[in-house]
């Protein structure tokens, strides 16, 4: 399979702190990569040198020339009071007007609707929804995530990663998402990828997510995260 | 009785408009004021999303080192003002990106040291005198027809890059990061606006003064954004609001015989205060 993204040895150090260090791994056409890791691991900081909003201090991360990528932080930090309507950050974030096919995603990602409405009134669920149907409106080869499902109600008859893998499926795109959801993790990624500064692990899911690895990974925070996965029955 | 208190009220009021209009130096303010109040309206939106009153601000009281540098150079004080507000923005933005330390901080830094530069020269120079007040408030009513054809072409280059670059502006404004990914140039961003910033606070100045410069520079927005909940009506209602002050300060100055700066700051800080209560 074609690489569209191949990140070699990368590393951030800040005033003489290592934030990461040797990270090196690639992303495969329509490929599924899981960042997992404990808090504080350098996970965003990782995607955020990756996309180069932060400069890297070492290594190289190398897309596809010409590839279309699209990025969903975490949590989208905005002024709630900035008075703008969904329509008018749609229009504006995805540089004209919507075509018909356009229109139609955002109808089936549940934000057409919400158009009128001003952007700080939009829910959690809403905001990571409204993120992912510009995200791919983008026509994007690869999309980051970065715990998209983060602090939201998934109360609704579709969690986000339903979303996610049903337009994955349909529009085909590489994903590199850092995400807690083991059953996304186990069902969908093709790579795994832990990290705690430098890469603890990377493989297929099921060889990976082994308790050993998982103690390394974590280390004094596994309690944390052991039961999510014990749970599930994956340690 | 009460209608015709009334109507003649209404008459009088007529009488005097016409009245202030027949002076050509009340003409004069009033277009000079509708031309940077459009202008600065438009600008005060960006400046308020960007969270960049003080920087507005910083750099209006700044410029009294460009007024003093010019007088110690023997440059007209106008042009060493605008060139120095530019390149003292754009030095705040390159010790931004070469310091952890606060936006906050390296403004209030640069705003007091520059302000300080400019009373030092100014008061070391021999045989010269700046009215300082004069630098604070302005004085609308002697604004002179080559200021007005400053103004005029401010407010065309206002528009234009505007016009061109709102797009980005209100990107970085909402989240640097998404606008950095989807290919908006940061750098080169800031650098227009900073420059925007600067050259309309600089000429604004001139025109008006520094307390009236900021507070257009951040009122009109401040005011709109308590009544908008999207960016079609934070922009028409910052024009409006801009526009409103202005006139009606002007007008009442000359009723109230009240000077001309203030009255337009305070009807913009009554009218915020005002809307602030209706805050959708």
């Amino acid at each position: 399979m074609e690489n569209i993204l191949e990140v070699k040895d990368l590393g951030l150090k800040i005033d003489g702190n290592v934030i990461l260090e040797g990270i090196t791994f690639d992303v495969e056409k329509d490929g599924i990569l899981a960042i997992i890791g404990p808090n504080g691991a350098g996970k965003t900081t990782l995607v955020k040198c990756v996309l180069g909003i932060v400069k890297p201090t070492s290594g190289s991360a190398i897309f596809k020339e010409g590839i279309t990528k699209a990025y969903i932080p975490q949590k989208l930090e905005f002024d709630r009071d900035f008075p703008i309507s969904v329509g008018e950050f749609v229009r504006i974030e995805h540089d004209g007007e919507l075509s018909e096919e356009d229109q139609a995603l955002f109808v089936e990602v549940g934000v057409m609707k919400l158009f009128d409405q001003k952007l700080g009134s939009l829910s959690g669920g809403e905001l990571q929804r409204l993120m992912i149907g510009l995200a791919l409106a983008k026509e994007p080869e690869i999309i980051f995530m970065d715990e998209p499902a983060a602090g939201i109600d998934i109360g609704g008859e579709e969690t986000i990663y339903d979303l996610i893998h049903r337009m994955q499926h349909k529009k085909h795109f590489a994903i590199v998402i850092i995400s807690h959801d083991v059953d996304f993790v186990y069902q969908y990624a093709d790579k795994v990828m832990c990290i705690n500064k430098r890469m603890m692990c990377t493989g297929h899911p099921g060889k990976v997510l082994t308790g050993k690895i998982l103690e390394e990974t974590y280390g004094a925070d596994l309690a944390e995260y052991k039961h999510k996965f014990k749970h599930k029955g994956y340690v | 009785m009460e209608q015709t208190w009334l109507n003649t009220n209404i008459n009088l009021s007529i009488k005097a408009m016409s009245e202030i209009f027949q002076y050509a130096f009340m003409q004069r303010a009033l277009f000079a004021g509708i031309i940077v109040g459009i202008s600065c309206s438009i600008l005060s939106n960006f400046v308020v999303l960007r969270k960049m009153s003080f920087y507005g601000d910083a750099v209006a009281h700044a410029s009294l080192a460009g007024v003093g540098l010019g007088l110690l150079f023997g440059v007209d004080p106008f042009i060493s003002m605008i060139l120095f507000s530019v390149l003292g923005g754009l030095f705040i933005l390159f010790m931004r990106g070469r310091t952890k330390m606060d936006f906050d901080t390296l403004i209030g830094i640069y705003f007091s040291g520059a302000v300080a530069l400019g009373v030092l020269i100014i008061g070391l120079l021999k045989g010269v005198r700046v009215d300082l007040m004069q630098f604070l408030f302005g004085d609308i009513l002697g604004v002179s027809s080559s200021d007005l054809i400053i103004s005029v072409v401010l407010a065309v280059f206002v528009f234009s890059l505007i016009l061109y670059k709102s797009r980005d502006f209100i990107r970085i404004a909402f989240n640097e990061d998404l606008a950095y990914v989807s290919g908006v140039n940061i750098k080169r961003t800031e650098v227009v606006f900073i420059v925007l910033v600067s050259l309309v606070v600089a000429v604004t100045i001139k025109i008006v003064g520094v307390v009236l410069t900021v507070a257009l520079l951040i009122l009109p927005a401040a005011i709109a954004k308590n009544v908008s909940s999207n960016l079609k009506q934070l922009f028409s209602w910052s024009i409006f609001f801009g526009l409103f002050s202005t006139i009606v300060g002007i007008i009442g100055s000359y009723y109230f015989n009240t000077a001309t700066g203030p009255s337009i700051v305070t009807t913009a800080v009554v009218l915020f205060l005002f809307t602030s209560l209706f805050k959708r």
